[in-house]
């Protein structure tokens, strides 16, 4: 039992240094790598070192460069370092909001190569309390500076200055806006019913057995109206041209110079083509009687004599043929 | 301790001058049992009946002590930590608690009590009915038989002690913060032994070889040294009690110093 007690007791004891042991990475084999900040910001030596959230080391020794700033260096796990390169970065960051200060490693890239041990990286400037505090201050003046002008317009608009104090203070102003805003609800009331009313129209052309859902949704019939725009377009671009041509033409007949424009616009030419027309129906008159008299004649009685006998001997088609060619 | 007689006439010459007695007396006895412990033979069967007696029979009350210390103290820090919202961190609080200082203190308090003044009665009752000097005439070496045993048997129960009622307080406060928090053990043992470090480790088993030793000298002193008869023993053994608590209190704070300069 003695033996027993004994061994249990010793037992958790040692648990417990290996758990801290190896919780600060004393019984594993570490690498060194260094950051050198401006600010150390209460870091101390055992802080953790954390690399995108997870520890991986702890602060081995802080100290102080020739040039007044401070060399953290790092004692980091050799599984880790291996994920360290030349360009990742360090900051001073704190373990939740009043916990202890961390090292917070980020950033790297493969392509920068591995940072060998002992290898130096760069320590980026965090914001610490004193700053915060600045920044408030600096926003306080300004609230401050707000607040005071926030008075002169309330001033003003309490003395009826400007848009505001005018709608505040002068009842005719108000009685507009009080219309216009009824003005407003109308629309909007209007608006409403538009909506139903498109919404309704919607509706309506999402019907399967409508056109528009087909033009929408059925390719061929989509092709088929296309075809026809396109030859309506066409069509439009002929009768366009047609239109062109015939206004050309008409532009033609009402000027003088044009031969047809002569015949539709000179009085002149109109009364010496009537005159010319008499004319022309006393010679016709005239030719019709030299012709009768020619076919009397005894030079060419002969010839109308075949003819006739000839008409006469054909079948009735060619009869009617030579009888309208007779004509 | 108290061996003035009646007679003696009470100033602050006799006072100092028993005072100063007195150290010389304690500081005598403590030189001697360094001399006897170094010198053989040695008495390893009394030294482990001691343990026996000492740590394996303590186990019951450490258990209980430290189950309810683990979770009275956890309750205890709760609230204060939800005010915060940082109830996360009671894992940590309670683990750096009990291995500083919980731990260490109450056990010894505990053992002051429990075997400091059991040593003291029993010494004195050996001492009034003249056990010891049979021991001494019977050319027995009482000092070492007696008394360097029980120092070496307690010096050395007492840091297993501590380290199994931390145990025990780690226990309960994982017990309540489950039922609480719903942290899982690999989480609670992740926060516990987060911030502990090896100077607290070593600082509490040291404190704790300290105690036991400050316990088992206080003790032996006031038992091998009672007077007085069967009031003598009765006065040893509260005497044993009260002076070895007030030595732990003040080594408490000497040795808490002395750490803190090293963190």
């Amino acid at each position: 039992m003695l033996g027993g007690f004994i061994a249990v007791g010793a037992g958790l004891f040692v648990l417990a240094v290996l758990t801290v042991g190896s919780r600060q990475q004393l019984f594993s084999r570490t690498q060194l790598a260094r950051v050198v900040f401006d600010d150390a910001s209460g870091l101390q030596a055992g802080n953790n070192v954390w690399l995108s959230g997870v520890k991986v080391g702890t602060v081995k020794k802080i100290g102080l460069t020739s040039d007044n700033r401070v060399e953290v260096t790092l004692s980091i796990g050799r599984h880790e370092f291996a994920h360290l390169y030349t360009d990742t970065r360090g900051k001073i960051g704190s373990d939740g909001l009043i916990g202890n200060r961390i090292v917070v490693l980020y950033g790297g890239t493969p392509d920068a190569g591995r940072l060998p041990d002992g290898g130096t990286l760069a320590g980026t400037k965090t914001v610490n309390t004193d700053d915060m505090l600045a920044t408030l201050q600096e926003n306080n003046k300004n609230l401050l500076s707000i607040t005071g002008q926030f008075k002169v317009i309330a001033g003003k608009i309490n003395e009826g200055k400007g848009t505001i104090g005018l709608l505040l203070n002068d009842p005719a102003t108000a009685g507009r806006l009080r219309r216009t805003v009824a003005g407003l609800q109308t629309a909007a009331q209007t608006t409403d019913k538009l909506t139903a009313r498109l919404d309704s129209f919607a509706g309506q052309l999402n019907n399967r057995t409508g056109l528009a859902y087909e033009v929408a949704n059925d390719t061929t019939v989509f092709q088929q109206v296309r075809d026809m725009v396109t030859q309506l377009r066409t069509a439009s671009a002929t009768i366009a041209l047609t239109a062109a041509n015939i206004r050309q033409a008409s532009d033609g007949l009402g000027q003088r110079n044009t031969p047809a424009g002569v015949l539709l616009k000179d009085e002149t030419v109109a009364s010496d083509l009537k005159i010319t027309s008499a004319h022309l129906r006393t010679s016709s008159e005239k030719l019709d009687e030299d012709l009768e008299a020619l076919q009397h004649n005894f030079l060419l009685r002969g010839f109308f004599r075949k003819k006739a006998k000839a008409a006469q001997k054909a079948p009735p088609r060619q009869k009617d043929s030579a009888r309208i060619a007779g004509q | 301790m108290d061996q003035e007689t009646p007679h003696t006439e009470i100033t602050p010459k006799n006072t100092l001058k028993r005072n100063l007695e007195e150290v010389y007396t304690i500081s005598a006895f403590i030189g001697r049992f360094f001399h006897e412990v170094m010198r053989p033979p040695y008495e390893w069967r009394e030294v482990l009946r001691q343990c026996r007696v000492m740590g394996l029979k303590s186990i019951g009350i450490i258990t209980l002590t430290g189950f309810i210390t683990g979770i009275v103290f956890t309750k205890q820090s709760r609230p204060s930590l939800a005010d915060f919202g940082a109830t996360s961190w009671l894992p940590s609080l309670v683990s750096l608690a009990l291995i500083r200082a919980l731990a260490p203190l109450i056990t010894s308090l505990i053992i002051a009590g429990k075997i400091g003044s059991n040593i003291g009665a029993e010494l004195g009752s050996m001492r009034v009915t003249e056990q010891v000097d049979a021991m001494e005439v019977s050319s027995a070496n009482p000092f070492r038989f007696l008394v360097v045993t029980r120092i070496v048997a307690l010096s050395c129960m007492l840091p297993l002690l501590v380290t199994y009622m931390a145990f025990m307080g780690l226990t309960g406060s994982f017990l309540n913060i489950n039922q609480n928090e719903q942290t899982s053990l690999p989480a609670f043992l992740s926060d516990a032994f987060g911030r502990i470090s090896f100077l607290d480790l070593f600082s509490s088993a040291f404190k704790s070889v300290v105690y036991g030793f400050t316990i088992g000298v206080t003790g032996c002193y006031m038992g091998y040294n009672a007077v007085q008869g069967t009031v003598g023993v009765g006065k040893a053994a509260n005497a044993a009690v009260v002076v070895s608590m007030f030595l732990i209190f003040i080594e408490e704070i000497l040795i808490v110093q002395v750490v803190n300069s090293w963190r």
